[in-house]
């Protein structure tokens, strides 16, 4: 059987070269950032403007506004007044938005073509959203926000963690100690005054970046993105929020009573931003602790001791900061302080050793393997592509970044995880009771 | 031809002139026009009864391999439901001389994705792999469907963690409406029952009746391998016939009959105290996957709920505010389905909402029909979107995959444009009536009871509490007047 095994590990690291695709970066002079990859497999094109602010650039006393405006970008602009999706949902096309603590991105994959369609959409919102801008629209996707925040936050099992994880890890006036949601009130304060000065602010070229994936004529593309954003006025690059790396002074314990029909214990510790040294360390420490039935803390709180129904480690990775979460479900009759101290023994257990060169490997060889995904459809290889130019100044990063994995030691995550899950954490455990005052 | 002039001016742009805003007086026309056709499926049979559906797609050295049974989870016997479920589950649990764990770290070693999930028509394995790896990743495969172990104590254990998560669905609000809805529909019958099975259908099981029922269920006789990624079919067809031929039987567990009872219409609420938000909808019973207008259906639900424009989300949402979000759907089954309207809306909302609901329904039977500028947009939509949806390798598979537990043709999407095409404004006007004319419609509410349950009155129908299993709670005996304090 070993042979064989053997056999199979020579295969795949000859197998998987980093995915080769082509990029063009540009700028317009108004600084609109435009990137560029080709792909003819479809006749499918994919379009993201990403604009550089995010829930971190909100002012005091209006968490939430950057995920409120992104929602008032779909009400129409000036030469589109009506729902943004009416053009682009009979043509067949995907079209959203998402925000983030550190950007607020804007896409649309289309048939190839009407990329000019998605770029005049894109452009009129742009340059002439304010126009079209009313109080009733504004107070409208208030309460559709609210009702989001009920559906994601409010009344999904355990989703309240992501609030006090939040509110809990970053000390009061960092820029992420806010959630992206935001809260009720601070929603409710949201003014057309505040949409005005945003738009006027954030919402420039300088502050964009427009990516254009798929199957395009590259010389007509440059000219219609000329076109339709190259007479806009430049704006400024937003200031990107700067914080220290934020640190637990001592472990920190909270206990929420929420309706979950089982307990949740959550362990949490900062990390370092993504990308950053020791970002990739901590993903691939992530896996040995709880990827597949023999990894650290799977098998003995999952396989063995079966006190818990599930266990997960990951990163939540921001720009400035990340931070790492290890959460274990009780199984059915156990209690939480029974998961909870079971999980800190095993996971005391599992920070003693580096990962073996089997474990490493198994890790690595799945690391590999999914960077084929993210550049196989046209809207996730422009969401990666926009986000590398964003984090890292250049969008041609993909090599690099599989490189930041395949390139780690042992002793280096070894060291990594010593170093950030060795100090003060933060227990969040979430219990069976009913809805809490905390849980809203 | 509109191109022309702005082009030009842009050249002039370049060279340092001003650019001139574009033209904003509509919206521009469409660069010529797409001409696409889905890939061609390859397929052969091979001597076990298997029939391959083969699509090469090279765009990275992947492969994605989906291995859909005959027979799935509405075979569960009654009381069952899970049985299924919980026997794939114990199929990679020691096979082919390998104990659980070194099958597991095998896989991982691969970078080779496992996945195995009983749905109610079938049951599939799926494996997305690097290409190169196709061979050991088929041996793996191969253990799992032929050499299984079935050891006691992993039983044990798994079926603790079905048990798990069961209860644990219970506690969200949109799974335990769903839960609702199939048992209000279905009642004891084909589709009245999740796959996953329920904490107290789960209880009584045994590792025998799990061995038999993967015995009995997962075999070559009627079952369908799709590959689709970067390999030859000629290397392929070696690689299963070295890896599945010897494979044998046919599956010999049948499907549970559609209950014959009528629903009872209702209201079933399930009560989730101090929610901010209920989940609701109002569901019937519908053909299942072979109803020959399926896709008139979807055309004329577009404009109802089936897209962000419809009439239910630009009302609930876009002009009242009280949801994030709110669809109607057709959910098939191969024997079966339902036609449902639902979404999470504001508590002090739900009976409001459901007013909207059936006044969508109402609308559409009679004063505003589908327009001719709905079925436009949605047979455009459907059309136009169409090539987009090739292109990940593991949703193409996922996708072929669905067409046989759905029992349609491996030529089904060569043919599907031209019938979505030839759903005429009148075609779709009588689909919309066939589905939402009716008094069957039955209403299932997971909410705050307290909130909720006074504001029903005058929807002409009575009120069935229910838990988030989908059994009915009596109501508490009332006291005699007589044992009064």
């Amino acid at each position: 059987m070993k042979g064989l095994l053997v056999m199979m590990v020579v295969a795949l690291c000859g197998a998987a070269p980093p995915p080769e695709i082509e990029i063009e970066t540009w700028t317009l002079d108004n600084g609109l950032t435009v990137l560029l990859s080709h792909d003819d497999r479809l006749p499918v094109v994919g379009v993201e403007v990403r604009y550089l602010v995010g829930s971190s650039h909100e002012r005091e006393g209006r968490s939430g506004f950057a995920h409120l405006f992104e929602h008032m970008m779909f009400q129409g602009s000036k030469h589109a007044d009506y729902d943004y999706f009416a053009p682009f949902e009979p043509i067949g096309a995907a079209a959203n938005g998402t925000t983030s603590t550190d950007r607020t991105n804007y896409y649309e994959r289309v048939p190839s073509n009407y990329l000019e369609l998605a770029l005049w959409m894109e452009s009129d919102r742009m340059e002439h959203l304010l126009p079209a801008m009313t109080q009733k629209k504004l107070d409208n996707q208030r309460d559709v926000v609210k009702n989001e925040r009920r559906q994601r936050y409010e009344t999904t099992p355990y989703g309240i963690v992501w609030k006090i994880f939040h509110n809990s890890l970053f000390p009061k006036g960092h820029p992420y100690q806010r959630t992206t949601i935001g809260s009720h009130e601070d929603l409710s304060k949201a003014s057309m005054d505040d949409v005005k000065g945003f738009f006027r602010e954030y919402y420039v070229p300088t502050n964009a970046v427009l990516t254009i994936v798929g199957d395009y004529d590259p010389e007509t593309t440059k000219l219609l993105v000329e076109r339709y954003f190259g007479h806009l006025p430049a704006g400024k690059r937003a200031k990107t929020p700067t914080a220290d790396l934020p640190k637990l002074e001592k472990d920190q314990q909270l206990t929420i009573t929420d309706t979950v029909k089982l307990p949740r214990v959550h362990l949490a510790w900062h990390t370092p931003g993504l990308y950053i040294d020791g970002d990739a360390s901590m993903d691939v420490w992530a896996s040995v602790l709880t990827d597949g039935k023999t990894s650290r803390l799977y098998k003995p709180l999952v396989y063995e001791q079966k006190v818990a129904k599930d266990v997960s480690a990951f990163q939540v990775s921001m720009a400035m900061s990340g931070f790492f979460v290890v959460q274990a479900t009780a199984a059915p009759g156990k209690t939480v302080d029974e998961v909870a101290a079971a999980l800190k023994a095993a996971l005391a257990e599992a920070q003693k050793t580096p990962p073996t060169s089997d474990e490493l490997e198994r890790v690595l060889n799945g690391w590999r393997k999914s960077f084929f995904g993210r550049v196989e459809s046209v809207m996730s290889r422009a969401r990666i592509l926009s986000n590398y130019y964003h984090l890292t100044g250049s969008a041609d990063y993909l090599a690099q970044d599989l490189e930041r994995y395949t390139g780690l030691t042992a002793k280096t995550v070894h060291d990594d995880a010593v170093k950030y899950l060795g100090g003060h954490h933060l227990q969040i455990d979430i219990i069976v009771g009913g809805k809490s005052e905390e849980a809203k | 031809m509109r191109h022309i002039i702005p082009l030009t001016v842009l050249l002039m742009a370049c060279g340092g002139t001003p650019v001139l805003p574009p033209d904003r007086s509509a919206l521009p026309e469409p660069a010529g026009t797409v001409d696409w056709a889905p890939p061609t499926v390859t397929t052969w049979k091979m001597e076990n009864g298997l029939e391959v559906w083969f699509l090469r797609q090279k765009q990275a050295p992947l492969v994605s391999l989906r291995l859909v049974t005959s027979r799935g989870a509405s075979t569960d016997p009654a009381g069952k439901a899970g049985l299924t479920a919980l026997a794939v589950d114990m199929l990679d649990e020691g096979a082919g001389g390998k104990s659980a764990l070194e099958l597991a770290d095998a896989w991982q070693r691969l970078a080779t994705d496992y996945g195995a999930s009983a749905s109610t028509d079938g049951v599939t394995f799926s494996l997305d792999m690097l290409a190169d790896n196709l061979d050991p990743s088929l041996a793996l495969l191969a253990d799992v469907l032929m050499r299984s172990a079935f050891p006691a104590d992993e039983f044990a254990r798994r079926k603790q963690q079905r048990i798990a998560g069961a209860l644990a669905r219970e506690a969200n609000p949109m799974q335990a409406m769903f839960v609702n809805i199939r048992r209000a529909l279905f009642a004891e019958g084909y589709g009245g029952f999740p796959a996953g099975g329920l904490r107290t259908t789960l209880a009584g099981l045994t590792l025998d009746e799990t061995k038999a029922q993967a015995a009995a269920v997962v075999k070559p006789g009627g079952a369908g391998v799709i590959v689709v990624g970067d390999v030859e079919r000629d290397a392929l067809e070696a690689s299963l016939n070295t890896a599945l031929g010897e494979w044998k039987g046919a599956p010999s567990a049948t499907a549970g009959s559609l209950s014959e009872q009528e629903p009872q219409r209702a209201i079933y609420l399930v009560d989730f105290p101090g929610l901010s938000q209920s989940a609701i909808a109002v569901a019937r019973r519908s053909p299942g996957t072979g109803a020959a207008d399926a896709i008139a259906a979807t055309v004329f639900n577009w404009a109802l709920g089936g897209a962000f424009t419809s009439r239910l989300n630009m009302n609930l949402r876009e002009d009242k505010g009280w949801t994030y979000g709110a669809r109607a759907s057709f959910n098939r089954w191969q024997a079966a389905g339902m036609y449902l309207m639902y979404a999470k809306v504001k508590a002090d909302k739900t009976r409001v909402s459901l007013d909207e609901m059936f006044g969508e329904l109402a609308a559409m039977q009679g004063p505003k029909p589908t327009t001719a500028e709905e079925r436009e947009k949605a047979v455009g939509g459907l059309l136009q979107g169409f090539p987009a949806k090739f292109e990940r390798m593991s949703s193409v598979a996922g996708r072929i995959a669905t067409l046989r537990l759905d029992a349609r043709p491996v030529d089904y999407y060569s043919t599907w444009t031209a019938k979505v095409d030839a759903v005429t404004l009148e075609i779709a006007r009588a689909t919309a009536k066939k589905y939402t004319v009716g008094d069957d419609f039955l209403v299932v509410i997971a909410g705050d009871r307290k909130t909720v349950e006074p504001t029903l009155e005058g929807l002409g129908l009575s009120v069935i509490v229910c838990d988030a299993q989908g059994n009915r709670i009596p109501d508490p005996p009332t006291e005699p007047p007589d044992q009064a304090k």
